[in-house]
């Protein structure tokens, strides 16, 4: 394969100053998918977004094209939400886009709104994204003016408005429902499934809620055409059954934590976690590497024994973790895991919406034990409690949970695959009775205890479809 | 009808229930908090986790559905049992009693209450929690609410109530998380008058009425069916009593009238039952005083103040508190045994207008029996101030109130200090009987058998909590004891036989049969009884409310 690189599709020209603005987008091909948009018919343009197999970039990974056909066609109104409430530690993809090339934004607003007969799309950003959103309002005022938006979208007849809304400090507003009613200008609490938003969404009516790297993507598909986007990235052919094996495209990895160049990454899917770390300048100073969280903090952690997998949707389903939105923390032999853990739920403790019980109660339960075993207050059999009361929230080994969003499994993952994963430095704290670093070999649970990537898989994985 | 598969068993349940009610409906109790069947469900409190395989389906969906939020259909095949639901049940059981202070000794839900319940039916019997347990503080909400946030469960059904029922929406939740907390806005408490309510439906000890408070363990209390008298709606209440005295009036299903819940009027309202104003002998006056006598001084003396005045000119009031048996009493007393034309119903006075809320209205008339009255003494008998113009013709009159707080005009005391002689039937001193020569104890709506007939002309039947205060007796036994101190005859032995005399000399009343006015009400020319019912709210009525 040779040496990995950088492949800037989304974040092409970002770098180029003004780029925030009308003038030097067009000048750089901006909007241009525009003229072939409006010779297509919708349904054709949900058949070629499926065909090209664009999954969502928000974190579940489901694909764009198949979320697309659920929609209603004969209900109106319906409403796109662009999710730019990236809230999970450890993503930082999102703001650049808003920042620095928010018309990109629009344009797959604009596609994706076409495609689906939508008149009416509302941009929820998160608040502290504060020149984010100045600049998209801005590019926003600016698509009115140049007719891109409004009654009659580039002189076609078919209108299309965009709000834009700024959320208030709640990663629950990230999740699809939560984030509509937060929309709806209420408490951010995800609502019970079914309905799903495609059905009876923002007031109550067809929703469809799409990460902003998504949205982005479509105008590139549009473009370029499918064949282009397919040679990008990679599809297995020997996956489980449920597992989607279709990996097209690029990915923005926000590579963070320990590494000499921490950034925005962009790059075809299916590189590893070792090479994504070698891109990112590798472990700072020549330190070793502990572990990988390679999807946002609710993604369950890597030891380096594992650091072999494909950062891409079906490899990191196997490896039994997850591509979440991108965001590959590092963390090198000085992290104390127990310290690490304790952080990530402290984070969730506070950021429950407190509507539903196991996680309610669940998460504060699961972070003062961490916290109890962190600062050398831990009790023999801690550590299974820990997990016991993790997989309570939701059972990661099962995958089942009763709660009423994923946010339950997204407190678990961190919590069983941490305890689990590096289960001797949280002994020894309990052991030590204070916070104690092992060395990186001592600190892992021996791979053979069976949650290492398997070899089988990491070998189906290495066959990419077409070659 | 939906044909559904439940634990194997196949069963027929009424369309459109959610999987809660259809469970109750046929006997199996399905744990659960933040649903009301009428309010919004939010599925938060996970308890009422069940196995579902969709009509079709080759086998049970992977993750556990909510029975809350399930709604029935034909071939739906739902499972109770299964080790996945039991274990959900139990660990959000767990979960929501990780931080529960367990102080059931002293909290006032003991008793009745589903966290205990459902541990008891559905829980691990231990709890594995070892860390701090959160203190937020006691706080009043209102006039009649106090919140024990530590026993909490945050179902939020309170605050949904407020929204949806009272649509004032004071109450919400505070802060995120496992901080969350019910609480209201500053300044503004919750006094509206649904506010009792939510004591109701709060599933645990954490909402709790001050009223009630420290009253009693709710197993002491013995409970009767009732009809609330605050105003002409009739509510369907139980009244709660223990050793001679009502505890607590609570709102009785039914679908037609009231639904699940009752004002605070009605609530509240029964104060004066237990009041140490009550009557309980009847008086005579000497001077200014009254002072305590006999039952046949009473009758010796209404027989000789009618005999002296003459019966057409002896005014009989009757009062629309009082139940339909006493009114048909007191037409007969006023027809039959003191012989006058002059009769007049008293009434309390109402509101301009009704007070309506989204999910539930309080009617103007604050009478619970004017309809009844006015079918029983005729639509054209005189009320509310012309009675005092009936009375100004009088020279002697028997009113009967038994109305808590009534007031009189200017205009009413100058008839009433006009006339010769007053004898007055009243619950507690009064206005009226601070003018009487006469004072008879009445008995109060929890201490009588009757009906009303509320303002749509449905006929209720309300029981006796307890029997009549002292020496006070029912009011058709002190009309028929007077009747026949007059010389006329009534042939009364029980309320039964006063109710068989209205059937059968009221035609508006044809059709009025025990068995007919049942638990849901008689509506009166509707020529047939609402049957009883086991179906739908009254199943889950049943189960979990009263």
């Amino acid at each position: 394969m040779g040496k990995p690189k950088e492949l800037r599709i989304l974040y092409e020209n970002l770098d180029v100053p003004d780029m925030h603005t009308i003038e030097v987008y067009r000048q750089h091909g901006g909007y241009k998918s525009l003229d072939k948009l409006f010779g297509m018919e919708p349904s054709d343009l949900v058949d070629m977004v499926k065909e090209s197999g664009l999954r969502g970039r928000g974190g579940a990974g489901f694909s764009t094209g198949m979320k697309w056909s659920f929609v209603p066609k004969d209900i109106e109104p319906k409403y796109l939400c662009a999710n730019a409430d990236e809230s999970e530690p450890g993503t930082f993809s999102n703001r650049y886009v808003l920042e620095r090339k928010p018309h990109a934004l629009i344009e797959g607003i604009i596609n994706s709104c076409w495609t689906l007969g939508i008149h009416t799309a509302y941009v929820y950003i998160r608040g502290e994204f504060t020149l984010g959103k100045k600049r998209l309002d801005a590019a926003i005022q600016e698509a009115y003016a140049d007719g891109l938006l409004g009654e009659k979208v580039a002189g076609k007849d078919f209108a299309l408005d965009i709000y834009t809304h700024a959320g208030a400090g709640a990663y629950i507003c990230g999740e699809e429902t939560g984030l509509i009613e937060s929309l709806e200008g209420k408490r951010g609490q995800p609502r019970s499934k079914p309905p799903f938003p495609a059905v009876q969404g923002l007031f109550q009516k067809p929703t469809v809620v799409q990460n902003v790297e998504t949205l982005c993507n479509v105008p590139l598909i549009v473009n370029n055409g499918v064949d282009w986007y397919k040679a990008m990235g990679s599809v297995y052919l020997d996956c489980p059954r449920g597992t989607d094996p279709v990996n097209t495209g690029t990915k923005l990895y926000c590579v963070s934590g320990h590494v000499e160049k921490p950034g925005v990454y962009e790059v075809e899917m299916g590189l590893t976690a070792h090479e994504m770390i070698e891109m990112a300048g590798g472990v700072r100073g020549g330190n070793r590497l502990k572990a990988v969280i390679p999807g946002g903090s609710s993604a369950p952690v890597l030891t380096p024994y594992e650091c072999d997998v494909p950062l891409d949707f079906t490899s990191l389903q196997m490896a039994k973790t997850m591509m979440g939105a991108g965001g590959v923390i590092v963390m090198d032999e000085t992290v104390c895991m127990a310290h690490a853990l304790t952080n990530l739920l402290d984070f969730y403790a506070h950021e429950s919406c407190g509507q539903c019980t196991p996680c309610r109660n669940g998460t504060p339960w699961t972070r003062d034990i961490a916290k109890r075993i962190e600062q050398g207050g831990g009790q023999p059999g801690d550590v299974d409690r820990l997990i016991e009361v993790a997989n309570n929230i939701a059972n990661v080994d099962t995958f089942t949970w009763n709660t009423i969003c994923v946010f339950g499994i997204a407190v678990s993952w961190p919590a069983v695959s941490f305890a689990r994963k590096f289960r001797p430095e949280f002994e020894a704290h309990i052991r030590e009775g204070k916070c104690v670093t092992l060395p990186v070999d001592e600190a892992v649970t021996p791979p053979e205890e069976n949650y290492a990537w398997p070899q089988a898989l990491a070998e189906a994985a290495q066959k990419p479809a077409w070659d | 009808m939906a044909k559904i598969t439940m634990d194997g068993v196949e069963y027929e349940v009424s369309d459109g229930l959610t999987v809660v009610q259809a469970s109750a409906e046929v006997g199996i109790t399905v744990p659960h908090y933040c649903y009301h069947p009428e309010l919004p469900a939010p599925a938060n409190c996970r308890m009422c986790l069940i196995e579902l395989t969709p009509p079709g389906a080759p086998g049970p969906i992977r993750q556990l559905a909510t029975g809350c939020s399930t709604r029935v259909a034909d071939g739906m095949v739902i499972n109770h049992d299964t080790p996945q639901v039991k274990a959900g049940r139990a660990l959000s059981l767990e979960a929501l009693l990780a931080h529960h202070p367990l102080d059931c000794p002293t909290c006032d839900q003991a008793g009745e209450c589903e966290l205990q319940n459902f541990a008891h039916q559905f829980g691990k019997g231990v709890g594995n929690y070892a860390e701090t347990k959160k203190l937020p503080p006691r706080k009043h909400l209102g006039p009649h609410v106090d919140i024990v946030a530590t026993r909490c469960v945050t179902c939020t059904r309170c605050t949904r109530f407020t929204e949806e029922v009272s649509g004032d929406a004071v109450l919400g939740l505070t802060n995120r998380g496992g901080k969350n907390e019910i609480d209201i806005y500053p300044g503004i408490p919750l006094d509206n008058k649904l506010s009792g309510n939510v004591v109701d439906i709060c599933p645990v000890g954490a909402l709790l009425s001050t009223d009630f408070m420290y009253k009693s363990r709710p197993w002491f209390l013995d409970e009767v069916d009732s009809v609330c008298t605050r105003c002409s709606k009739g509510c369907n209440i139980t009244v709660e009593h223990r050793d001679g005295e009502t505890a607590r009036v609570k709102p009785r299903f039914n679908e037609d009238v009231n639904g699940f819940w009752i004002c605070d009027d009605g609530r509240y309202g029964y104060d004066f039952v237990n009041s140490p104003d009550r009557l309980r002998m009847p008086m005579a006056r000497d001077g200014d005083d009254l002072v305590a006598c006999g039952w046949s001084d009473v009758f010796d003396r209404i027989t000789a103040a009618v005999n002296e005045a003459g019966g057409e000119n002896v005014a009989v009031i009757a009062s629309a508190w009082s139940t339909n048996e006493e009114l048909h009493a007191v037409r007969r007393f006023a027809t039959e045994a003191v012989r006058t034309s002059l009769v007049g119903l008293l009434s309390a006075a109402g509101d301009d207008e009704d007070t309506v809320y989204p999910g539930f209205t309080i009617r103007r008339d604050k009478n619970p029996n004017r309809t009844g009255a006015q079918q029983i003494l005729g639509e054209e008998v005189a009320q509310d101030a012309a009675i005092w113009d009936v009375l100004k013709r009088a020279k002697a009159a028997v009113i009967f109130s038994g109305m808590p707080d009534a007031e009189l005009s200017d205009d009413a005391v100058q008839a009433l200090e006009a006339l010769e002689f007053l004898a007055v039937v009243d619950t507690a001193s009064s206005a009226l009987t601070g003018l009487a020569d006469i004072v008879i104890p009445g008995t109060a709506f929890t201490e009588k058998n009757g009906c009303f007939t509320n303002s749509e002309k449905r006929v209720q039947k309300l029981n006796a909590a307890h029997g009549p205060l002292g020496a006070s007796m029912r009011e058709w036994e002190f009309v028929k004891y007077a009747a026949e101190a007059l010389g006329a005859d009534f042939d009364y032995a029980d309320e039964a036989s006063v109710t068989a005399d209205l059937v059968a000399s009221t035609p508006a009343f044809e059709g009025v049969t025990p068995e007919a006015v049942g638990e849901r009400g008689y509506v009166l020319g509707s020529g047939e009884a609402e049957p009883e019912t086991n179906t739908g709210n009254y199943a889950y009525a049943k189960m979990f409310w009263k």
